[in-house]
């Protein structure tokens, strides 16, 4: 069984109005894959920028896989949720990662987006906050079923991550 | 049937300098924070550096050097640094300022790293007028939490300053199948020129150098 080592951490954000921001983080992979140690999913702290302007989060990941197939590589899907001064919580943006398929260290920067809606919506969400939000996540998961949505562009988060590999010349996978 | 492997990865490290632009004077405590396999087998757990005051110059150039080895049979929880930033205030009292955490990085090779360390926000207003008062911010009870993911979506935080940290890695393993660096070492060199230094000072280009 060929595996993957996920180390790394989720740095910062920034972008996003006043980067008051916590994200929540799953991995997404498959039918192949297992996961052996570590938490498939998280949620970091939340960053009030008080100094700078970035949302510097420093939320470790430590992931191991085990596979027997090189599809469904894995992705983090990340959610950005934004905490405003009253304590509400509101989606600032989706977005998803795919992760190197080769090992080494990386710097990888994912942008996000979230669902656009009428222009009523909009000044709504302007205003009074909250916007719209998915009501599943599929639409993340699975790329066949983006066309049916408009979506506006947020910020953007970055990722510091390192990749080890085992066993992936013993099944002749050059990557 | 696997014959027992073991990775040890030596780190050589020094703290160079920080930015803390709300403090005058700062003190970085780095802890050795490891879980599951991985052992110490050489170094201090724990480093404590001088009170550094700002100088001529905006910066507080720190210069802790430190040396780890660990050992494990499995890159699973790979280990990493801990950082407690402390101040001296008036009184002469140390009091804590701010909390960081590094990930060691598993390619070996030096690498330039900053580290934005946070410190958790008091949750009301009277918290926060106590705190300033009294010169005592509400401390985590686990140091060593930073390191981890537990727990972490219920803390508050905001960012204080950065540390600017030089590191050097050396990996031995006795497993082969294990790859650390890709085949074709084609990995671009990462710069993290997008970093936002709105205190003003110098912009540094920071790059990975693969060995």
């Amino acid at each position: 069984m060929a595996e993957v080592f996920i180390s790394g951490s989720i740095e910062s954000a920034d972008g996003f109005g006043d980067n008051q921001l916590s994200i929540r983080w799953q991995i997404s992979h498959g039918g192949g894959w297992k996961v052996m140690n570590g938490e498939s999913e998280g949620q970091t702290q939340t960053d009030c920028p008080s100094i700078f302007e970035q949302a510097y989060l420093s939320h470790p990941l430590d992931l191991h896989l085990s596979t027997n197939t090189i599809q469904g590589w894995p992705k983090i899907l990340i959610q950005v949720w934004h905490h405003d001064n009253y304590g509400r919580q509101e989606i600032a943006g989706y977005g998803s990662l795919v992760l190197p398929s080769s090992s080494g260290s990386y710097q990888l920067k994912c942008g996000c987006w979230r669902p656009k809606g009428s222009w009523r919506e909009e000044m709504m969400q302007k205003f009074v906050g909250g916007g719209m939000q998915l009501s599943n996540l599929s639409i993340l998961e699975n790329p066949q079923l983006r066309e049916k949505i408009t979506s506006i562009s947020t910020g953007s988060v970055n990722f510091d991550l390192n990749i080890i590999t085992k066993n992936f010349q013993k099944f002749g996978i050059i990557s | 049937m696997e014959k027992k492997s073991s990775i040890v990865v030596t780190v050589h490290g020094n703290v160079t300098s920080a930015q803390f632009p709300e403090e005058e004077n700062i003190c970085i405590k780095l802890n050795v924070a490891t879980s599951e396999d991985w052992r110490i087998i050489s170094g201090d757990h724990s480093v404590l550096s001088s009170f550094s005051f700002r100088g001529a110059t905006s910066h507080m150039n720190i210069d802790l050097p430190f040396e780890t080895s660990y050992k494990s049979s499995t890159p699973y929880m790979w280990p990493r640094y801990v950082f407690s930033c402390y101040s001296k205030n008036r009184s002469g009292n140390d009091c804590l300022k701010a909390y960081g955490s590094l990930f060691v990085p598993t390619t070996p090779g030096r690498h330039l790293k900053r580290v934005y360390c946070f410190l958790p926000e008091p949750s009301s207003m009277i918290q926060r007028i106590t705190a300033r008062i009294r010169e005592l911010n509400a401390e985590l009870v686990n140091p060593l939490m930073p390191g981890f993911s537990d727990g972490r979506h219920a803390l508050r935080v905001t960012s204080k300053g950065y540390l600017d940290i030089e590191i050097n890695i050396s990996i031995k393993c006795t497993d082969t199948s294990l790859q650390f660096t890709s085949m074709s070492h084609n990995t671009t060199p990462s710069s993290t020129s997008n970093l936002n230094n709105s205190d003003g000072s110098d912009d540094q280009v920071l790059e990975n150098i693969i060995k």
